[in-house]
């Protein structure tokens, strides 16, 4: 009954694919960042952005051949045209064809892949090792050759950025949103980076699409991967967490600063310092005023041994105590004296323990300390920040197996343990009144 | 063969009357009922699951958090997909195998008709408890649909409740397999050789094969995870000497073959409509038969390529790219037979064969998206990114779900005794077609320049693309309002429909009247 | 199909039992998930759920075993073939523990050894506890004060109980098997006593296992939590348990209908697939008493 619609209907379905097709390969042509991979700027990477592009073409080459035969069926043998129908139904000779050719093209396929697997696959010969760890919503680096760097790595933009369900106190998303940390990794241009990847609780993947890497973390394992910045590439590259790892999934991303070999080796030297923006700072070392960060930064670097997965099971406590922690007990234990020889004062707990809230604690339980009901508890009149100390701190710094609250007992120094917890007990609508010392925290480890 | 008419009209020596009410559609062991309460339940877990994919491409539709928060994000994802692929596409093919099998192969009923009402009434039930999760204390999985541990064991309740759901769908998909596979077997008409089986029969002979092959191993997996939970088991708990990778491997061993469960159907439905507006016979029958055995038996080997980033050993990693790279071997026949069917035939474009024509064109854009993830060096960038999205999408919107939109046409005269609209049925297929390539062909090109998926919030780049894909996905969605009132429609009324409906189609299921009365071949038809 | 037979495939009557059995199903289910998260009223819903099936099913049965007169040969055809099938899922089920065991064994414990940087000092050994679990004493007895900290495990000795319950099961598939030929000859008492007697050995076992997993929580310190080698042993052997005890249940119930002149000669379709179920279950069991036990 429609039969002059037909035409019309033909016309419009190639139109559709004509369409999508053109845009397709109009926007691939012109490759630019956003319809294609980020250009590459590593070897490897660019292995793949070819085999990318080879399998690609080939399979718009079979797609427009076979929908061109389709197609072309499909307006010339319609019965419209009174066009008869054949009767052939079956031709081995044709199956055989049609089987043999894809799997040659297949063969095609699969030999450039395997060579640029077995490069990618190759960890040895590396210059510099870097141990990366994710934790629940963050990166943790340890540099490895005996340069001692450690650092934590935690997504820098801005809350009010992230909450726009009310328009007053929402602020304008920026340029890195969610592409930006308050440290980024440093590494040189020119050398094999090779790194071991790992987790700390549940599974995450380290991925810098410009670097063609991404693995997964995996919590008592470790992954494998490397890459070589090409010379003359310095720069920073922007990457993200590539398994669901819960709530903050979207919220861990990665920043690679890529600088010369020379700058690096400067860097390393200086201790690894950070600027504001939390990109190398290439000053000289001597000058570095800040003793207790380079000292949270090696208790954490002992974390590459205690490393105990905060997964499930009863039996992870056995490794918390076994000692392999005592590098990182030895390190702090140096600087207690410091501490205890000046006992902090509540303003001054308030002030840093607000500060570390913000940065490790509000992602769970969030800024006002409300929580998230059934998931993340709230701190708010919560029976252990309002009940006695010892519980407090012991949830702190040994976490909760089995569920996301993570043992901060290496993660945090005695005085950061100390002044969150004050800060909790006396700050988002808690006000218990007594003040946690970094030596009730040490006494507790 | 026109036997088959008269056959309901003296069966009379067996008292069945047609029940009613309570009766006919709780109590039922009739394969026509129950496949009507497959399809209708289909129907709604698609309405809802695409409500929960509606609420997600809201959030989507601008970086920034404006309607949830990412756990209950997360949750969507998960209880989208969990709905779409348990509750709507495997059901529904459920539902078409219940009415068409035994018209097919000219059997009274399926072989075991109370078990078959059973398989049925679990999935309502068991879909409650997912739904029911989100009232739980922390709300519903927000692990995604693969469960992955570790994640789903800081999970909450709602990991239990999903568990048990999963238990429960699974005895039902494992009852209503056996039940196609003992039809298939052991009720064909005389005469109906293997080989003469229509293809529908043949592909979910094989899919039921498939069912009861895996959905135990997915039992195993997430009994495996509940132990963890509350038995302090250390399957995947490194400290005990297990391995969260392990669940990968046993879950994908069953997610593999299960996203061929969701398409082998599909083939089978396309491979029915073609023929039938080509007005030419399936060109290369055995064929077809034997590349989807083959299909079938590579599904149990490729599962690893959905964990390539887990770094796997290099052997590993070249295995199963491999093995992956040959399935495009066998679905390449499929295609290159339907191309051929309608080659030099004599085509009409009702609303079917519109719908089969977009499925194989748009399921092979699918297919070979799916081949570039097989490609191992390449899916490291492509792996849980929005390009792996769309080729899902494709293989399963416009594969799985579009097929069943054409088998729907193809079969509702049959069903209900009416014609649909024709007219609205095009305007269906357009809207559709349309609007799921506005959805998610600008998914490849997010994919590609980075934006991962799961992900409740992203950077400003990605913007337009989004939002691209967010209003299509609206529009899917109220295009599907269109599908439901023609259905509607066509069950209150509508043009009498002939007992052959198309022009000399091929099987058993056009010699019996329309609307198929309640009994058929209760003795059975002699083939020519 | 050229066997079809003249007479009626029987296509049963509406039925409410497979509608009642999917809510003490919805029962078991939401009470097992309440049961794990602490909710008082869990087990009780559990049990409402597992007497109602109960009720439903024996009922299910019995309107089944009422109907058998009507069925032809076809309905027997899928009957068997359903079961068999049926069985085949079951399979499936324990290649996932088995696949399990062996990717722990051979892949996961050898890779966690090699993660020196984690897991300093850790030996792959099979059987393993895991890192951080405890330690294995080679088998036999460690001292009590050990495994009441739990910092140490024996193993169960395959050639004590594991080699009897073998034994019993392998002997139990022959007394079947004489009592199957006994009812094909029509000698009724024969094949009664042999299936008592399976039924005996099956209950046997089962009492043996009882006792072999008392020694092990108390006397050998083997648990659940006993890392993957106590994860997968429980796991495995419990399953099966679980298995015999269900396919000692449908002999038991074949005993009580052929003692109530139930199945002929040659028709006796529950037997067969008591019995065929039985033979499954003791498969499996060489396969575990292989990779668990003794390898
Ligand atoms: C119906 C469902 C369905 C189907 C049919 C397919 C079909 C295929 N899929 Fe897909 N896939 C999914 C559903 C499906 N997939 C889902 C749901 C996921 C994500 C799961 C998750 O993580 O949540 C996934 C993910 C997925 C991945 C993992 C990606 C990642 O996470 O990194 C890979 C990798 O290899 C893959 C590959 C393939 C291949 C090679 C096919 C092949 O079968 C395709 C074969 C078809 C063709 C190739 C086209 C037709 C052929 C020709 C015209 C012949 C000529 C061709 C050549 C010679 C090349 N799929
Ligand atoms: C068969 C399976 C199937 C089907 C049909 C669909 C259909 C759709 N899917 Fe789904 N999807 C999956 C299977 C499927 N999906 C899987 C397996 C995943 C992976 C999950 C994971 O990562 O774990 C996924 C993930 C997924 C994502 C990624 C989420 C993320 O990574 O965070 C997105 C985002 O756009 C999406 C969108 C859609 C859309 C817009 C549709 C549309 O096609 C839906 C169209 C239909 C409707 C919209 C219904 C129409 C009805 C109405 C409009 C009426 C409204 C009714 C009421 C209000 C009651 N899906
Ligand atoms: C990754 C998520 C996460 C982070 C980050 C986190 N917590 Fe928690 N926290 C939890 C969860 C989940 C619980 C609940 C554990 C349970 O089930 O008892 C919890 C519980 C607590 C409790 C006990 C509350 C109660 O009443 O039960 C305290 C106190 C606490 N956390 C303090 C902190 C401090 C201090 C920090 C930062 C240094 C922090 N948490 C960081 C997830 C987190
Ligand atoms: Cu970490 Cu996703
Ligand atoms: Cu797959």
């Amino acid at each position: 009954m429609l039969f002059s619609q037909r035409g019309r209907q033909a016309v419009k379905l190639s139109a559709v694919s004509a369409f999508l097709l053109s845009s397709l390969l109009g926007s691939l042509a012109k490759a630019d960042y956003g319809l294609n991979f980020q250009t590459p700027v590593t070897g490897v990477a660019r292995d793949i952005y070819d085999l990318h592009m080879l399998i690609f073409w080939i399979c718009v080459a079979i797609f427009v051949g076979v929908f061109g035969v389709m197609f072309y069926s499909i307006f010339k043998h319609r019965k419209s045209k009174n066009y008869t129908p054949a009767t052939f139904s079956h031709s081995t000779s044709v199956e055989v064809i049609w089987t043999v050719i894809p799997f040659l093209i297949l063969v095609g396929m699969a030999i450039p892949a395997t060579t640029v697997l077995i490069k990618m696959e190759d960890t040895t010969k590396s210059d510099l090792t870097i141990k990366i760890t994710g934790y629940q919503w963050k990166w943790g680096y340890d540099y490895m050759d005996g340069s001692d760097i450690s650092f934590y790595s935690t997504l820098s933009t801005p809350r009010t950025q992230i909450d726009q369900f009310n328009a007053d106190t929402a602020t304008e998303i920026g340029e890195n949103y969610l592409l930006e940390t308050d440290k980024a990794l440093i590494v040189p241009s020119g050398r094999k980076v090779r790194a071991l990847i790992t987790a700390n609780d549940v599974i995450h993947a380290w991925w810098i699409p410009a670097f063609g890497t991404k693995k997964d973390a995996i919590p008592g394992y470790i992954n494998e991967l490397w890459f070589n910045v090409d010379v003359g590439k310095e720069g920073v590259y922007r990457g993200n967490c590539a398994e669901l790892c819960g709530k903050d999934h979207a919220y861990m991303p990665i920043v690679v600063q890529v600088v010369t070999g020379a700058e690096f080796d400067q860097w390393t030297a200086g201790g690894g310092q950070f600027n504001a923006q939390g990109f190398a700072k290439l000053s000289d070392s001597n000058e570095a005023p800040v003793v207790k960060e380079a000292v949270i930064n090696e208790a954490v670097v002992t974390e590459a041994t205690a490393a105990a997965v905060n997964t499930n099971a009863p039996v992870i406590e056995t490794a918390e105590s076994q000692g392999s922690s005592d590098l990182a007990e030895s390190v702090v234990e140096a600087v207690i004296p410091a501490a205890q020889a000046s006992e902090a004062s509540m303003q001054d707990l308030l002030a840093s323990g607000e500060k570390v809230y913000i940065t490790q604690c509000a992602a769970c339980h969030q800024a006002t300390g409300s929580g998230m009901p059934g998931v993340f508890p709230a701190i708010t009149a919560s029976p252990i920040a309002t009940g006695p100390t010892e519980p407090h701190i012991d949830i702190v710094l040994n976490g909760k197996p089995g569920t996301t609250m993570a043992a901060f007992r290496s993660r945090l120094s005695d005085d950061d343990l100390a002044a969150v917890v004050t800060y909790q007990r006396n700050a988002l609508g808690n006000s218990v009144g007594d003040v946690v010392q970094a030596a009730d925290v040490a006494a507790k480890r | 063969m026109s036997n088959a008419n008269t056959a309901h009209d003296h069966h009379d020596d067996h008292d069945h009357p047609m029940p009613t009410g309570f009766k006919r559609w709780f109590m039922s062991t009739n394969h026509k009922d129950i496949g009507t309460l497959y399809l209708i339940f289909s129907l709604s877990m698609l309405m809802l699951g695409g409500a929960f994919a509606l609420v997600i491409r809201a959030e989507l539709f601008q970086p920034g958090l404006q309607f949830i928060d990412p756990h209950f994000f997360n949750q969507m994802t998960t209880v989208h997909a969990l709905v779409m692929v348990f509750g709507a596409v495997m059901p529904g093919f459920v539902g078409f195998a219940n009415w068409m099998l035994p018209l097919m192969v000219g059997a009274p009923d399926m072989a075991l008709p109370r078990m078959n009402n059973w398989s049925f009434w679990i999935l309502p039930f068991a879909f409650l408890i997912l739904i029911l999760s989100f009232f739980v204390p922390g709300g519903a999985p927000a692990s995604g649909w693969t469960l992955y541990a570790p994640l789903t064991i800081q999970g909450g309740m709602s990991v239990d409740m999903a568990i048990v759901a999963i238990h429960m769908m699974g005895i039902s998909s494992i009852m209503g397999a056996i039940n196609v596979i003992v039809t298939v077997l052991n009720m064909r008409a005389p005469g109906m050789t293997l080989m003469k089986m229509p293809m529908f029969v043949w592909t979910w002979l094989i899919t039921a094969f498939l069912l009861i092959a895996v959905m135990p191993v997915f039992a195993g997996a997430v009994t495996m995870l509940l132990t963890d939970r509350h038995f302090g088991t250390a399957f995947f708990n490194p400290a005990g000497g297990g391995d969260p990778v392990l669940y990968q491997h046993i879950f994908w061993f069953f997610g593999h073959p299960e996203v061929y469960i969701m398409i082998l159907p599909a083939f089978g439905i396309i491979s029915h409509i073609i023929p039938t507006f080509a007005r030419k016979p399936l060109f290369g029958y055995s064929s077809m038969v034997f590349a989807t055995a083959a299909i079938a038996f590579l599904s149990f080997i490729v599962w690893a390529h959905h964990m390539f980033t887990v770094g796997m050993p290099l052997q590993g990693e070249l295995f199963f790219m491999y093995a992956t790279m040959l399935i495009s071997v066998p679905t390449g026949v499929k295609v290159f037979n339907w191309v051929t069917t309608m080659w030099r035939g004599s085509m009409t474009f009702e609303t079917p064969m519109l719908f089969s024509i977009g499925v194989v064109f748009l399921f092979t854009l699918g297919g070979l998206s799916g081949l570039m993830l097989a490609i191992t060096p390449a899916d490291f960038q492509y792996h849980d990114t929005y390009f792996v999205v769309a080729h899902f999408h494709y293989v399963l919107f416009s594969g799985a779900v579009m097929a069943m939109m054409g088998g729907a046409y193809f079969w509702l005269p049959k069903w209900t005794g009416h014609m649909y609209n024709e007219k609205l049925g095009k305007i269906h297929f357009w809207l559709t077609a349309i609007s799921f390539n506005v959805t998610f062909f600008p998914q490849h090109f997010l994919g590609l320049a980075g934006m991962p998926r799961r992900y409740a919030d992203y950077n400003p780049i990605f913007t337009e693309f989004n939002q691209w894909s967010s209003i299509g996905a609206f529009c899917l969605g109220l295009s599907q309002l269109l599908f439901i009132y023609i259905i509607v429609a066509t069950v209150r009324g509508g043009k009498k429909a002939t007992a052959q409906v198309w022009d000399e189609p091929e099987g058993l299921e056009w010699t019996v009247p329309s609307p198929a009365p309640f009994h058929t071949f209760d003795t059975p038809p002699t083939l020519k | 199909m050229a066997s079809q037979s003249q007479d009626h495939y029987f296509v049963p009557d509406a039925s409410i039992y497979p509608f009642a059995c999917s809510i003490a199903l919805f029962f078991i289910a939401m009470g097992g998930a309440c049961y794990l998260n602490g909710f008082a009223f869990g087990p009780n819903l559990m049990m409402v759920g597992f007497l109602g099936m109960g009720a439903l099913l024996f009922k299910w049965f019995g309107s089944v075993i009422k109907e058998s007169p009507e069925y032809n040969m076809d309905v027997d055809k899928s009957f068997r073939m359903g079961m068999l099938w049926f069985i085949f899922s079951e399979v499936m089920f324990f290649a996932a523990f088995f696949g399990a065991l062996y990717y722990l064994r051979n892949l996961a414990i050898p890779w966690l050894a090699e993660t020196e940087l984690l897991w300093p000092g850790f030996e792959a050994t099979w059987p393993s506890s895991g890192p951080v679990g405890a330690d294995l004493v080679v088998s036999g007895h460690p001292d009590a004060t050990a495994v009441m900290e739990g910092t140490k495990y024996g193993l169960i000795d395959p050639l004590h109980l594991p080699l009897y319950n073998t034994l019993l099961l392998l002997t139990s598939s022959v007394t079947l098997t004489i009592s199957h030929h006994a009812l094909r000859a029509n000698k009724r008492t024969s094949a009664i006593i042999w299936l008592a007697a399976t039924v005996a050995l099956g209950v046997w076992f089962l009492y043996l296992q009882a006792e072999e997993y008392i020694e092990a929580y108390q006397v050998l310190g083997l648990t659940l939590g006993t890392g993957v080698y106590g994860s997968t042993f429980f796991l495995l052997t419990g399953f099966h348990g679980f298995h015999v005890t269900l396919g000692a249940f449908i002999l038991f119930i074949v005993l009580l209908r052929m003692m109530r002149g139930h199945f002929s000669a040659d028709k006796h379709f529950a037997f067969e697939a008591g019995a065929w179920y039985w033979h499954f279950v003791d498969v499996v069991w060489v396969g575990l008493f292989i990779f668990v036990y003794i390898l």
